[in-house]
């Protein structure tokens, strides 16, 4: 017979290393035609920085994302931004982006200001124009802004960099201390289906709610939730490396079960947006989050629908069975 | 030995030895490396190519065994600069992260929609359950390869 | 991963295959959809120095009725065309079934129904990579004398056959025929296996397997169930076929996977047919248990084995029921 249930778990997560500083630095120049290049060192390794870091500085600087270049994973010709872990990347680099933008903006508003007569508070920079906020109608593009400047020998460059605030390392003896700059609260729900006579178990739904502080690209924040999602059911039924005497009994796909997309649930991704105030934009990362409350919201699940509750990963059908028959024995 | 294949529609001539893969040969002597060797056991699906139509994993074919036969890579999809369908939903839907399971995802679903054009979605799951990805869950590359079928339904 | 080296020879007919195998007895290994074969040779668990392929030689792929009303499957017939056949579905449906459950849509078009029958055995130490084995022992297997599965064994190896279209074939009663240069023969599918998980299979030297033979299906209700970790591209923990025939009755009860040969259960036989009702599904599958050695394996200890074979034959005699 089958069995239904539902489990809740919540999960919060640090930023960036864990009570070390952990910096990023950018560049970032405006070019004469009005696009822009950024450049900073930070690898994507397909969770898409490379499109979040682009679109902060194009937020930033008031320029169309598709003028805005990134330059980045090369630390020959960026500044460093550090490891692509963490889920510090948007955290971090995209502060130090923001303010390397922010520094060439200066320059920008500056020489706006001054040809159009204008207070500088008074201006504003976007969709590639400086304008006056009460005035729309008068303004100038960028790239005038930029010819203008380079007539006179000034680029507009501007250079940032930024680490989490974690002034303390954590004390040797008790542990205690700041690890992180900022964290990422969310709630997994997940409803699962019980074999009664084989353990197994099939996650039917899970509904992810991760807050992200701002989503700078929430297209890209679905790909991490659901992709977290993915790897928490892995964790939670089938993941397992089997160590004897130091050695890895299982390192084949064979033998080392990563679900297929016959396992993975119906997945709900429900962006919340709580400003963090240290981050870029109210943003911060949600690399792992998603894959952390997973497994504990799945044994929930089952704990709800046959009352066994499962104490150690992976919950295989073997362990629930022989749970289920312990549970028989004790007449539960 | 020689062995004679058409590649992407193009005909190709190479000497290897009896020990070469499909994969090898696609990846080291044509230079086609769109394709992926995720593990080399045909488990994971990254090497997906089609051979005379049907999906296969590369790794397991010996280049011996593709003589005067017909393979499709993932680099032959796009026609006269523009994209396959399947290739715009899967970069429109952010069906792609890491980008490493994607040739062979979108090369299984190639074969899958030959013969079944309209599948359901519990058929598109049974079809790519030989894909891996680690990255996105596979929610978003189901949901490219339903719009790309149905693109390719409209255009038919 | 690369092969090693090896010298590929592609004879166009059976004979010349025979031929040359029989030559370079345990020198070479037939080719067939590679699916199985090439993956121990990149392992080196395997090194033949000649690979013999089949795939040149007409006449070996292919499903055809007989005249009988039975059907012939060639050896080399790809499993995605043993699944898919109109044939196969209407009258051989277990048949259709376990082939679609093997492995994932590459595999079946790459992999054949002769390679499923002589799947090589397999265990959670000897098909590890020669590089993980590094300078263990030997297993008996592998050439030495140890097992690892079952280390206070003295003798014998109990590598598991896994190939997921046995229990349904013999469920169908199926024979196979085996061809060398000299002729051929033609045995029960069950004959096919020694019971040992080394040379696994009763094949002389020079033999090959070149088809399948199924008798006429009418009368026959079969059926497959295979449990598997993910249900997905895993070996099988366990595979059940179960059928039951009327003129003469007959029932045959079939598990694989757990065994290095499929196991036919025969009191649970005799008693599905001493009884056809509702409660006997379970009786069954209690009794068909069996006491043959069962390894336990990434997949699944022994125990959780032994439950689930009831669980499936008492399954699958529920479906074959009611006839």
């Amino acid at each position: 017979m089958k069995k239904r249930g539902w489990g809740v778990a919540c999960t919060y997560f640090g930023m960036g290393n864990t009570a070390k500083p952990n910096p990023s630095s950018a560049f970032v120049e405006v070019c004469e035609d009005g696009s822009a290049i950024v450049l900073c060192g930070v690898a994507d390794i397909g969770q898409g920085s490379d499109t979040a870091l682009g679109q902060i500085a194009a937020e930033t600087l008031g320029i169309s994302p598709e003028r805005v270049n990134v330059v980045s994973k090369d630390t020959m010709v960026a500044p460093e931004a550090g490891i692509t872990s963490a889920s510090r990347q948007t955290y971090v680099s995209g502060n130090a982006i923001r303010f390397a933008a922010e520094q060439a903006k200066k320059i920008l508003l500056k020489e706006a200001a001054e040809y159009m007569e204008e207070n500088l508070i008074d201006l504003e920079s976007k969709d590639n124009r400086i304008f006056v906020k009460e005035n729309p109608g008068k303004y100038l593009t960028i790239e005038e802004v930029c010819t203008r400047l380079r007539k006179r020998g000034i680029l507009v460059t501007g250079t940032g960099t930024y680490t989490p605030p974690t002034p303390e390392a954590l004390d040797p003896e008790t542990g205690l201390g700041i690890p992180y700059g900022a964290y990422s609260y969310g709630t997994q729900i997940a409803e699962v289906e019980v074999d009664t006579e084989t353990g197994e178990v099939a996650v039917l739904n899970l509904i992810a709610a991760h807050d992200v502080g701002q989503a700078i690209n929430p297209m890209a924040v679905e790909g991490q939730i659901e992709g977290g999602v993915g790897q928490g059911v892995g964790y939670a039924l089938m993941e397992e490396m089997i160590v004897e005497n130091g050695i890895i009994q299982n390192p084949s796909f064979s033998s080392y079960l990563i679900p297929t997309s016959l396992d993975i649930p119906q997945i709900t991704s429900i962006i919340v947006e709580e400003p963090e105030p240290t981050g870029p934009f109210g943003a911060k990362g949600t690399g792992e989050p998603p894959s952390c409350p997973t497994a504990a919201a799945i044994i929930n699940g089952i704990y709800d629908a046959v009352g066994v509750h499962i104490t150690s990963t992976p919950v295989t059908a073997e362990k629930v069975y022989k749970a289920l028959k312990q549970k028989g024995k004790e007449g539960g | 030995m020689e062995v004679e294949l058409l590649v992407n529609g193009k005909k190709e001539k190479i000497k290897i030895q009896s020990n070469v893969t499909l994969l090898h040969l696609l990846r080291e002597e044509l230079m086609l490396t769109g394709t992926k060797e995720g593990c080399g056991i045909g488990q994971c699906g990254a090497c997906t190519v089609l051979l005379d139509g049907r999906a296969v994993n590369a790794c397991l074919v010996l280049a011996a065994d593709v003589q005067g036969k017909e393979v499709w890579t993932i680099e032959g999809l796009a026609q006269h600069g523009e994209l396959h369908p399947l290739q715009k939903a899967f970069i429109e839907l952010n069906a792609i992260q890491c980008g490493f399971c994607t040739p062979g995802m979108v090369m299984v679903t190639v074969a899958l929609l030959k013969e079944n054009p309209h599948p359901t979605l519990d058929e598109v799951k049974e079809a790519i359950k030989g894909n891996f990805c680690r990255c996105t869950g596979y929610k978003k590359i189901l949901e490219a390869i339903q719009q790309g079928a149905d693109e390719i339904g409209r255009k038919v | 991963m690369r092969l090693p080296k090896f010298e590929w020879v592609a004879p166009s007919s059976l004979k010349d295959a025979s031929e040359i195998l029989k030559d370079k007895g345990e020198c070479a290994k037939l080719l067939a959809g590679g699916t199985d074969l090439l993956i121990a040779m990149k392992q080196r668990i395997l090194k033949p120095d000649y690979l013999i392929d089949l795939k040149n030689i007409s006449g070996l792929s292919g499903i055809y009725k007989l005249p009988d009303g039975g059907a012939k499957i060639g050896s080399l017939t790809k499993l995605i065309e043993v699944a898919t056949s109109g044939e196969m579905k209407q009258y051989y449906p277990s048949l259709a079934k376990a082939a679609s459950s093997v492995g994932s849509y590459q595999i079946r078009n790459l992999g054949t129904i002769g390679g499923n029958l002589c799947l090589d055995t397999k265990c959670d130490y000897y098909n590890q990579s020669s590089y993980w084995k590094g300078p263990s022992d030997k297993c008996r297997k592998g050439g030495g004398d140890r097992c690892y599965a079952f280390p206070y064994s003295k003798r014998g190896c109990y590598a598991l056959l896994s190939g997921d279209t046995v229990a349904a074939l013999i469920t169908y009663n199926a024979k196979i025929r085996i061809t060398n240069s000299e002729g051929e023969r033609i045995i029960p599918l069950e004959e096919f296996y020694t019971g040992q998980g080394i040379n696994h299979i009763n094949l002389k030297p020079g033999e090959i397997l070149s088809e399948i033979l199924l008798p006429p299906s009418n009368g026959v209700r079969a059926f497959f169930l295979k449990y598997a970790p993910r249900n997905t591209i895993d070996f099988a923990t366990v595979s059940i076929g179960v059928s039951l025939k009327k003129n003469p009755i007959e029932a045959r009860i079939v598990v694989g996977g757990v065994a290095s040969a499929p196991l036919r259960l025969k009191e649970a036989e005799e008693l599905l047919l001493q009884r056809v009702d509702d409660d006997i599904a379970d009786e069954v599958g209690k009794l068909g248990v069996a006491t043959a050695k069962i390894i336990s394996s990434v997949r699944g200890g022994v125990n959780y084995k032994r439950e689930m074979i009831r669980l499936l034959i008492r399954d699958a005699v529920r479906c074959v029921q009611g006839f």
